[in-house]
């Protein structure tokens, strides 16, 4: 016989099984950007946005687009959002970087968002998705934000890579005109789409890595790098690849405090590929050497058998905020061109070109 | 003194061992020295066999393993319905509708369960901490969930990831002319 509690329980379970029950809507989403920001919220679509309870669980689709004015004096060249689950997103965090820009005082920009939580039904008051700033980088590499992601370092190597770029796309369509330029962008949308695709998934190391082999790391000798790899080593199996130890030295007279190392595998068919980058946070005194070593390892989808491995200095930071990149003729000499992802700046240019033709590409050239 | 046969004591070495059988067999080998000296022989192939079968043949070519494997499990199926005996014409068929129903529901329950509530086998790697590309994006997941950033382009997203746990795509977005770059991150 249903007693009463035994009747609200079915009617519960029946009420889940159900299906979607909508619990929450727009206002489950919330913008936190500080007052003084140099950027101000103009409009938000939430587009299809909605939160759903299903079954045991809580799903939130969000689709959004932010449009975004710059406030204050400065053009803006990079600005990156943080998006947190009630500042308990699982497992970790997340955040959209929008580099590359050429947003002038007043101007407005858009920033869309897409994502899909899914986490265990919780009844709790405040915003289920809270997306806040976490920097602006400006023309003149000034920053403003909490930086709690590195967005300062992060933007600032973007808006090198983007000013190195540009202006090697400047030099080909000066010294060879609109048919070099156009060569010159094929061949990368060509080297972008050949780029071999390894599934990796990045997570903590395990202790015991099986039939693994030790592989010296070889260091690739990128010129006028201000910090040297000395040595490095990294276990790896068919399925997983310890995160590498290596030794860097400072070659420069200025004290270094992150450098990030391009890891490079070939594998036994003689495919090159960018396996990662291996950052490290150091406080490395002129001619000063140290040891680093990642707590994460690279688990791949399909067996890898590698042959050999490499690594080349991808970018300095140091101690007063300036940034080292090496140089496209360098990464050419070095055959990396053909390797390693291209910068946000030539994938943005590359697709004006496939999507508006040469002449918009040079116009755009043209606007910085 | 009765001893357990080679295949018992293979599974044994191996660990693969029901639980009852395991707890009889443990006490056997307590007592009885050429069956332990069995079982280690057996673990000794284990392990070798398991090295050996890391050092795999280079340009091995996993695609044609994986397709040749496929075609011998369809040619296998095909055999055993060839030579499977005729059925008969069942004499109560009130059992059998039963146990189609049931498994209909376990289908239908199984389909909410993995479809609906988004709910996923919690495997050893599925409890840890991650970042990963999936079909849809980059999604950092652990026991309590996922958030996966979306991308939506139709030309190549460009993914990188790092070893201190974050992975990013890049990728040309048509709507705002834009290059954006979706990251997750790891605690």
């Amino acid at each position: 016989m249903f007693t009463s509690t035994r009747l609200a329980s079915f009617a519960a379970v029946m009420l889940a099984w159900t299906g979607a029950a909508q619990v929450a809507g727009t206002e489950k989403l919330r913008i936190d950007f500080p007052p003084e920001s140099p950027v101000s919220v103009v409009s938000m679509d939430w587009g299809a946005s909605k939160a759903e309870a299903r079954g045991g669980a809580m799903v939130v689709e969000l689709d959004t687009s932010l449009t975004l004015r710059n406030t204050g004096q400065r053009a803006i060249r990079g600005v990156t959002l943080m998006v947190l689950a009630q500042e308990v997103t699982p497992g970790g965090k997340a955040s959209v970087t929008v580099p590359s820009l050429n947003v002038a005082p007043g101007e407005v920009f858009p920033v869309r968002i897409n994502l899909r939580l899914l986490r265990p039904l919780q009844r709790g008051s405040g915003a289920l998705v809270t997306v806040s700033l976490d920097g602006i980088l400006f023309d003149d590499l000034s920053f403003y934000g909490p930086n709690r992601l590195d967005s300062r370092r992060i933007l600032t190597v973007f808006e090198m890579e983007a000013r190195r770029d540009r202006e090697y796309f400047k030099r080909v369509l000066a010294e060879r005109g609109p048919e070099g330029l156009q060569r010159e962008v094929l061949l990368s949308l060509a080297r972008q789409s050949e780029r071999p695709r390894v599934g990796i998934r990045v997570a903590r190391r395990v202790t015991n890595l099986e039939g693994a082999q030790e592989y010296q790391i070889a260091a690739l000798a990128v010129p006028g790098a201000p910090v040297e790899a000395v040595s490095g080593s990294a276990r790896m199996n068919l399925r997983m690849a310890d995160a590498p130890r290596l030794v860097l030295r400072n070659l420069s007279r200025k004290k270094v405090r992150h450098v990030a190392l391009g890891w490079i595998f070939k594998d036994m068919n003689g495919r090159t590929i960018e396996a990662g980058t291996v950052p490290a946070k150091v406080d490395l005194d002129p001619g000063g050497v140290v040891e680093v070593r990642g707590d994460r390892a690279l688990h791949f989808s399909q067996p890898l058998m590698v042959e050999s491995m490499s690594g080349y200095i991808g970018y300095v930071e140091f101690a007063d905020g300036e940034v080292w990149i090496p140089s496209r003729e360098d990464l050419a000499a070095l055959g990396l061109d053909r390797v390693i992802s291209p910068s946000p700046e030539e994938q943005r240019l590359t697709n004006i070109y496939r999507r508006k033709g040469l002449k918009a590409l040079i116009e755009e050239l043209n606007r910085f | 003194m009765r001893h357990p046969g080679q295949s018992e004591l293979a599974l044994a070495a191996g660990g693969d061992l029901p639980v009852w059988q395991r707890w009889r067999l443990h006490w056997h080998l307590r007592a009885c020295k050429r069956c332990r000296a069995e079982v280690e022989a057996f673990r000794a192939v284990g392990r070798r066999v398991a090295s050996e079968g890391a050092k795999l043949p280079g340009k091995l070519n996993w695609e044609r393993l994986a397709a040749e494997m496929r075609a011998n499990i369809r040619v296998g199926l095909e055999a055993g319905q060839c030579v499977s005996p005729a059925r008969t014409r069942g004499r109560n068929l009130g059992w059998r509708i039963a146990a189609a129903l049931a498994c209909v529901t376990l289908v239908i329950v199984s389909g909410w369960l993995f479809h609906f509530t988004g709910f996923r086998l919690r495997t050893a790697d599925s409890l840890t901490p991650a970042v990963a590309a999936t079909t849809e994006g980059i999604e950092v997941q652990d026991a309590n969930g996922s958030l996966v950033l979306r991308h939506r382009s139709e030309e190549p997203v460009l993914l990188s990831v790092t070893t201190d746990g974050s992975m990013a795509a890049s990728y040309f977005d048509d709507e705002t002319g834009m290059v954006t770059i979706n990251n997750v991150y790891v605690y």
